[in-house]
């Protein structure tokens, strides 16, 4: 058995609205190991996206723990968790979320603005994720000068160019066509087997799904083995 | 980091943060070319300093009299050092370019306005000649005068002889700042005096120096407070205050500006406000991703204020630099009458950009705070 990478004990989170109280994930336990590829699945307010938002240090639970490669990060502060966010987790959204006056070259350059990096070596590893994403070409080109696989592709590898330990997805192909989607899929499966990349991804997307080497299922806060 | 989240910030929208820009270049030109005419608010133009002292008609400081008595008691009195007087022949201040001020000086007036020069052998010759003149340069420059031309000038005065064109000899030219004083010319008092039907004996007003500059508020309240009750009461100050009384009895034009650049002002920040305030609105999703990349509120935060300053900046040091542009072109379309009055100096700049910074800082201070408390969580959910 590999080295655990996500170890997820005990987990919940609720939200009061109004004098409810609505649990959202109920008591959850997980363990992902490194270079897993997992697929949560499950219907919507499931607690899909919750999990993912923990687990990627953007939200905080209401109890129980969250350790990433041993770091708990349920217990770091808001200025913690940016730090810890900005080497160690890369996120990719169902609509790309670039900035849409930025090239691809900057919009992939934003989260190595953040180290100490100089110029020309931010400008190699831009280069290096381009490669990988297969968008070389393309690095001068705006979002709106880019169909939507691109877009994703350049949204891949500005959650790859830190080289983080875990890449979280949230319905990656959710805004693509069937041809498109699969192309990405690929990809993702490519960073997982040849860069050992741990992945993360929620989809309601059995194709997808299929595409990850294991998939979980969630339901009303609860995992279904 | 910092300026490429400005310049995606700035750039998200041109047209809007252009429109933005302009106004406030419009602001800031306004700002710069109502406060480069303080001095002339301050009472404070050129040379004119707070040392001379100057005694006028209390209830009409434009065309009121003073009778020369009052001349002879301020000799009476100690600690006054030289005295001269000053009678306004003629003018007609909504044509002063044309219809040339005509000032009747005594012998002693360049010690007392010692701001006002002239050549010595000009002054001589001037003193020497009871029908000579002193021009002032812009007066000459206007009306093509030089020495040794007899000019004459029709005046509302009439002379003895009947007629009420006064001519005069040019024995020179006279200087001076603020150069709009040089806009008339100086004739002998004596002259005037004797050739003259009305006003004999009176005086436009009287000034004089101190041998103690300490006691100008001492001397001036025992000079008003003999002609209190007088029909030729007085009103004595020095140089600076005679100029700001002068200007009050016009409106308070100082307060008026004042209250115009900051209604410009105001609305400008509003807008700015505004603006910024759309502007996060609009980039919440983008300013999430940020955040999720690993930006933290902070830096957030300081990213908004300086997009904020620098539309405003730009916009201000524009505005400025288009008024130190439009100063020659001001001062050249008044024929050099501006000099020493309409002045747009490096304080004013330094003063006009942390103006911009101020309302940079407040315009972008709650867009900035909006931008800090984003929940990345509750920003990608809403998209």
């Amino acid at each position: 058995m590999s080295e655990i990478l996500v170890d997820v004990k005990n987990l919940s989170k609720e939200y009061k609205r109004g004098g409810e109280t609505l649990v959202v994930l109920d008591d959850l336990n997980l363990e992902i190991p490194k270079e897993d590829y997992l697929a949560l699945m499950g219907p919507s307010g499931s607690g899909k996206s919750t999990l993912l938002n923990l687990i990627g240090g953007l939200d905080t639970p209401s109890s129980g723990s969250v350790s990433i490669n041993g770091e708990r990060i349920d217990q770091m502060n808001s200025k913690q968790l940016s730090n810890w966010r900005a080497s160690n987790v890369g996120f990719i959204f169902q609509f790309y979320n670039l900035l849409p006056v930025l090239t691809a070259q900057k919009n992939i350059e934003l989260p190595l603005l953040l180290t100490n990096l100089s110029g020309a070596q931010r400008k190699k590893h831009v280069e290096t994720a381009l490669n990988i994403v297969g968008l070389a070409d393309r690095s001068g080109h705006k979002p709106s000068e880019l169909s939507g696989g691109q877009q994703q592709r350049v949204a891949i590898a500005r959650a790859l160019v830190s080289d983080p330990d875990i890449l979280v997805c949230d319905e990656p192909t959710g805004d693509l066509d069937r041809d498109t989607a699969t192309d990405i899929l690929n990809l993702l499966k490519s960073l997982n087997e040849d860069h050992g990349k741990t992945i993360l991804m929620v989809t309601h997307d059995p194709a997808a799904a299929e595409s990850a080497k294991r998939s979980l299922h969630l339901d009303k806060g609860k995992l279904i083995i | 980091m910092y300026w490429i989240l400005v310049k995606a910030g700035v750039i998200r929208k041109r047209i809007r943060s252009l429109l933005t820009m302009l106004s406030v270049v419009i602001a800031f030109f306004l700002y710069g070319l109502l406060h480069s005419a303080d001095p002339l608010f301050s009472g404070a133009a050129g040379e004119i300093n707070a040392e001379r002292m100057i005694i006028m008609p209390k209830h009409d400081m434009m065309f009121g009299r003073l009778p020369q008595s009052h001349i002879n008691y301020l000799e009476s009195l100690e600690g006054i050092a030289n005295i001269a007087w000053l009678d306004v022949l003629s003018m007609d201040i909504n044509s002063m370019t044309e219809n040339i001020p005509i000032f009747a000086i005594s012998k002693d007036y360049f010690k007392v306005m010692d701001r006002f020069e002239a050549l010595p052998e000009e002054k001589e010759a001037f003193f020497s000649n009871r029908r000579g003149a002193l021009a002032g340069k812009a007066a000459a420059d206007i009306k093509g005068w030089k020495v040794g031309d007899l000019v004459s000038i029709p005046t509302f005065s009439e002379k003895n002889d009947g007629s009420n064109v006064w001519e005069f000899v040019i024995e020179g030219i006279y200087t001076t700042n603020p150069a709009a004083d040089e806009l008339g010319i100086m004739v002998r008092n004596e002259y005037v005096e004797e050739a003259r039907i009305a006003n004999k004996g009176t005086v436009s007003m009287i000034m004089f120096n101190l041998d103690d500059p300490s006691k100008a508020d001492e001397v001036s309240n025992i000079i008003d407070n003999n002609y209190k009750n007088s029909a030729y009461a007085t009103f004595t100050g020095n140089e600076i205050t005679l100029s700001q009384k002068m200007l009050s009895d016009i409106g308070d034009i100082k307060l008026i500006i004042t209250a115009i650049i900051s209604a410009v002002f105001f609305t400008l920040l509003l807008v700015t406000a505004n603006t910024m305030s759309q502007s996060v609105r609009e980039r919440t999703s983008d300013l999430a991703i940020l955040k999720s990349l690993g930006y933290k509120d902070g830096q957030i935060f300081i990213s908004i204020l300086l997009e904020s300053n620098f539309i405003i900046l730009i916009g201000a040091s524009l505005g400025l630099m288009l008024t130190l542009i439009t100063m020659p072109f001001i001062d050249q379309a008044s024929g050099g009458l501006t000099g020493g009055i309409i002045v747009f100096d490096f304080y004013q700049v330094i003063r006009g950009i942390l103006i911009g910074v101020l309302m940079a800082s407040l315009a972008g201070i709650l867009p900035a705070y909006q931008a800090y408390k984003l929940k990345v969580v509750d920003a990608l959910a809403k998209g």
